[in-house]
């Protein structure tokens, strides 16, 4: 199968997992050209290719440029028809962006937004927006998890791309901020990680998964 | 021509425009709801068992089919009008439309409507964080910019549902934070927005763009964010000069309800215009922080020692309905956030309040000082006022002085309810001027907070 493009998307980058999944269950040839992050990105060869500077990052053969991450797995996933990870109606693949966009946007990056805060990257600590961030975090997770009552999928009855986003970013959240007390509470979204992480072709891409005892929290320098 | 479905959403929302947009350029007919209360109608049952998220906008079509998020619904309408081309006419086309809706939705309009969040008070204000999310609308402005140097539309020359989004997200930051200097740095961002937002198919949808003469800054939150009639503040601001929009919702969070207006020009407290007091409020709010409250040489000593009972007075603060508190640390939260509702008194404030007893047998009481001899006007700016009792106390009668002292030393006791030893945790934040103190205990919660004035930092 001839490769599709380069891909600078490294496999342990938390923001990379929904694309790289892609890649590997469907079954997609790319060439990863060599690329260290925070210095290859600000290099001018990489930049004038890719003008925001930032990854996941596609090449095509043909010269086409394609960056942000969801964007290049959507773009991946139609060239792959028989993955079933974009369903056939229109509808279908509707369904597969809202959960893919709820996710990413209320999930993910408010899991992200609770790691920095915590790390002291924002400013001065603050408890109370660290609990408006949890709060946000958490209203999203528990409405994948009300839909997964009655479901195994997120969409249809085989893996889509919203399942791979969703395992994406329970994969960092399971690490961080959905400890032991968060997973009894939306234990569906649970479930439906360890089912996907598990597949066969995402096995080795996931490895060995870290599930968080206590949610993180401040450290004060002192 | 039949509609494709309802469109949950209010006209002033951003986010809803789009999808209109989309629908208009693409031929395409969309209901909007007769009638629709926000904050209201999205919690009742009826929707949520349609849209479980619970947010706008929200898509009901005619076949039954639902679906939310606003960017998905504006691209899902996109692909019902395929030869309108919103999308791109092939997939890489449809990959760079997506990857320029997605830029903006997570590095334009999410760090922008944090920034609102800030300056507004939905989230602490942070003055690092808010420079931080103003480099990242920066920097992707700049990248928008660039790429408009040599082009007119985004993808492929001719407009697209990645136009639409872009130009109708600059429309709503030109008149927030985008302010003439930023204006001058990306001409072509704003000379995109322009074409965009007039193209006559959307002209009436996104209505006059409106541009900011001085960026949004942060100033403490002077009413509750839900929609509630205004009361009245003890300092009524006038009426901005442009006439205001509708409240607009920013984006999907329903949560977040900006009104689209100008800033409005600060005007004098009466407060602030009573005479020179020989007492520094600051000063006892830090006496009050670092001294013991008891005993010689504590805090309680330092204000005898120091009031003013001209400049300031003495309150006692008792909740209405003592009968309907049940758990003790939802009591504590109420106490919480009758304290948040009154940040725009902070200044003429003092208050230790907290809840005595056990579950569902306890008071909510405390002390108030306050600048002046009025507590009404302290109080009235929040909406809380008028589930609480209030009484000025004299500090020369035994039975207040005693109640007075209990209070600020956390050993109040009515009606043998009872502040209750166990252990205790305290936090202290400690910036230049203000602190905020909270105790704990294991068998009954009290919160106290000794407000400050505070500029720039709140916790």
């Amino acid at each position: 199968m001839a490769s599709i493009g380069s891909l600078y998307a490294p496999l342990g980058h938390l923001r990379a997992r929904t694309v790289n999944s892609t890649v590997a269950y469907a079954g997609l040839k790319v060439d990863r050209p060599v690329y260290t992050h925070f210095q290859d990105n600000k290099k001018s060869d990489f930049l004038g290719n890719f003008p925001h500077g930032k990854i996941p990052a596609f090449r095509s053969n043909s010269g086409v440029s394609i960056v942000e991450g969801a964007a290049i797995a959507r773009y991946f996933a139609a060239l792959a028809p028989e993955s079933g990870l974009l369903p056939k109606s229109l509808e279908d693949q509707a369904l597969v962006d809202q959960w893919c966009h709820l996710i990413e946007t209320e999930v993910f990056d408010n899991t992200l937004l609770t790691w920095f805060i915590c790390q002291g990257k924002f400013g001065p600590y603050s408890k109370e927006t660290h609990d408006i961030v949890t709060t946000r975090e958490r209203r999203a997770i528990g409405t994948v998890n009300q839909h997964l009552e009655d479901k195994t999928y997120l969409v249809g009855d085989r893996i889509t791309l919203a399942d791979l986003t969703l395992a994406s970013a329970m994969n960092f959240a399971l690490a961080k901020t959905l400890d032991t007390e968060g997973r009894a509470k939306y234990p569906n979204v649970v479930k439906h990680f360890e089912m996907v992480s598990t597949e066969p072709s995402l096995k080795e891409l996931f490895g060995k998964i870290e599930y968080a005892e206590k949610a993180i929290e401040y450290q004060s320098p002192n | 021509m039949t509609s494709i479905g309802t469109l949950w959403t209010i006209p002033a929302q951003r986010s809803g425009q789009v999808i209109r947009a989309v629908a208009a350029l693409g031929g395409l007919v969309l209901d909007l709801p007769a009638e629709y209360t926000h904050y209201e109608d999205n919690k009742k049952p009826a929707f949520l068992a349609k849209f479980p998220h619970g947010k706008i906008p929200a898509l009901d079509t005619k076949d039954g089919f639902k679906l939310f998020e606003g960017t998905t619904i504006a691209r899902y309408v996109a692909t019902l009008a395929p030869n309108a081309n919103l999308l791109g006419s092939d997939a890489k086309e449809n990959a760079l439309v997506d990857q320029w809706v997605h830029l903006v939705d997570t590095e334009l309009e999410a760090p922008a409507t944090m920034v609102g969040q800030l300056l507004r008070g939905g989230i602490p204000y942070n003055k690092p964080f808010h420079t931080i999310l103003l480099e990242k609308v920066t920097r992707t402005l700049g990248t928008l910019n660039t790429h408009l140097a040599t082009r007119t539309f985004f993808v492929n020359e001719r407009i697209t549902f990645a136009d639409l989004v872009i130009g109708s997200m600059i429309q709503r930051l030109v008149a927030i934070i985008i302010d003439p200097e930023m204006r001058a740095k990306f001409p072509n961002v704003i000379r995109h927005m322009e074409t965009v937002v007039n193209q006559p198919k959307v002209k009436e949808i996104f209505g006059e763009i409106q541009y900011c003469e001085k960026a949004l800054q942060f100033t403490p939150p002077a009413k509750e964010k839900k929609e509630k009639e205004a009361k009245p503040a003890a300092a009524p601001a006038p009426k901005a000069e442009k006439k205001p929009k509708a409240k607009a919702v920013d984006d999907d969070d329903d949560d977040d309800d900006e009104p689209l207006v100008p800033e409005e020009p600060k005007a004098k407290n009466p407060l602030d215009l009573l005479p020179k007091s020989t007492m520094n409020f600051d000063d006892w709010k830090r006496a009050y922080s670092n001294k013991e409250t008891r005993g010689a040489g504590g805090a309680i000593e330092w204000f005898y020692q120091n009031f003013d009972k001209e400049g300031y007075s003495v309150w006692r603060i008792d909740f209405k309905y003592n009968e309907e508190l049940t758990q003790i640390f939802m009591s504590s939260n109420q106490i919480g956030g009758l304290f948040n509702r009154l940040e725009a008194s902070r200044k003429y404030l003092f208050g230790s309040v907290g809840v005595l007893g056990t579950t569902n047998n306890s008071v909510i009481s405390g002390t108030l000082i306050i600048r002046g001899q009025d507590v009404k006007p302290i109080v009235e700016v929040g909406p809380d006022y008028e589930s609480y009792d209030f009484k000025k106390l004299d500090l020369n009668n035994a039975e207040d002085k005693v109640f007075f002292e209990s209070a600020l030393a956390w050993d109040l006791e009515i009606d043998g309810k009872k502040w209750a030893d166990g252990k205790t945790v305290s936090r202290f934040h400690h910036c230049v001027k203000q602190t905020v103190l909270i105790l704990t205990t294991s068998a009954v919660q009290i919160i106290c907070i000794a407000f400050r004035h505070s500029e720039t930092s709140k916790y």
